[in-house]
């Protein structure tokens, strides 16, 4: 009698073995795929989703860009998710894009930014002097823009 | 307690306060207990870019640093020291290293705060 009960035995820890191999290897890959790429949030309401500055970031293989439509949803992503970098919008505030910069530095300072600007570099950098943004993008950014910020990005080791 | 003190080179008690925490020679770090210097060694400076400012605040949190002594710095550095545990002293007029550690040591530091940092819509104190 214990011959069949071990074969049945063994064979039900086969199909555990295999059906937790096939569910492991799942997992692993969506929890590999979420954690390995580098996370990007766009808060940049009035960029084109289809616009070449987006669409570069968005190809790089290293590269998950997440895209925000409200100043909270940045924030809770920046709270929870610790993404490498925001891109903000200037507008028509600068103060209230330094703002949110604050804002984000609050929460983690370990999260760079950088604004799409109509002002020249130099002068957006004595503005946000202090806050350690990178140098901002022109209005509206180009697949270009896109290219050199992701060299940037690397040379500032985010990309693992 | 380990006091990180950004300083000129070859660093040291001895050596000049380097004044600017992110871009200085190398750091100076300090280890003292109940208020006396029990050793002291140097840790050679990350180098880092425009937007690369919390590269330092990582080195020297990776380094069990717990207490910096600082001349100037932005308010996104002082806010990643802050949140890694790191507590960031105001030392700019400090000659030496060793005179800014033995006034930190003596409780005559001012500690760091946001309205003391550089720029970021207040007045910049030092580089």
């Amino acid at each position: 009698m214990a011959g069949p009960y071990f074969q049945v035995t063994a064979k039900t820890n086969a199909e555990t073995v295999w059906k937790n191999v096939v569910l492991q290897a799942v997992f692993g890959y969506t929890i590999a795929y979420f954690t390995m790429k580098t996370n990007i949030v766009l808060f940049t309401p009035s960029l084109n989703p289809a616009s070449g500055f987006i669409t570069t970031l968005s190809d790089h293989e290293d590269v998950r860009v997440t895209t925000v439509a409200t100043t909270e949803e940045m924030l809770r992503l920046v709270r929870e998710e610790s993404p490498a970098l925001v891109v903000l919008e200037e507008g028509d505030d600068a103060r209230k894009a330094l703002g949110l910069v604050i804002d984000i530095l609050s929460i983690n300072a370990m999260v760079n930014t950088i604004t799409i600007t109509a002002m020249d570099p130099e002068s957006w950098h004595e503005k946000s002097e202090g806050l350690g943004m990178l140098e901002p993008l022109p209005a509206p950014p180009s697949a270009t823009d896109a290219r050199k910020l992701l060299a940037t990005l690397g040379r500032l080791g985010v990309f693992t | 307690m380990i006091i990180g003190i950004p300083s000129t080179q070859p660093g040291g008690l001895d050596a000049r306060f380097g004044a600017h925490f992110g871009h200085c020679d190398l750091y100076t770090l300090v280890e003292a207990e109940n208020g006396e210097i029990k050793e002291v060694r140097t840790l050679p400076n990350v180098p880092h870019q425009q937007g690369g400012c919390l590269a330092p605040v990582q080195h020297l949190a990776d380094n069990g640093v717990d207490v910096l002594l600082a001349g100037g710095m932005g308010m996104r550095p002082l806010m990643g020291f802050n949140q890694k545990g790191i507590d960031v002293y105001f030392a700019a007029n400090a000659p030496t290293v060793g005179v800014a550690v033995r006034a930190f040591l003596a409780g005559n530091l001012q500690k760091f705060t946001q309205d003391l940092t550089c720029g970021g819509g207040g007045q910049p104190i030092a580089g």
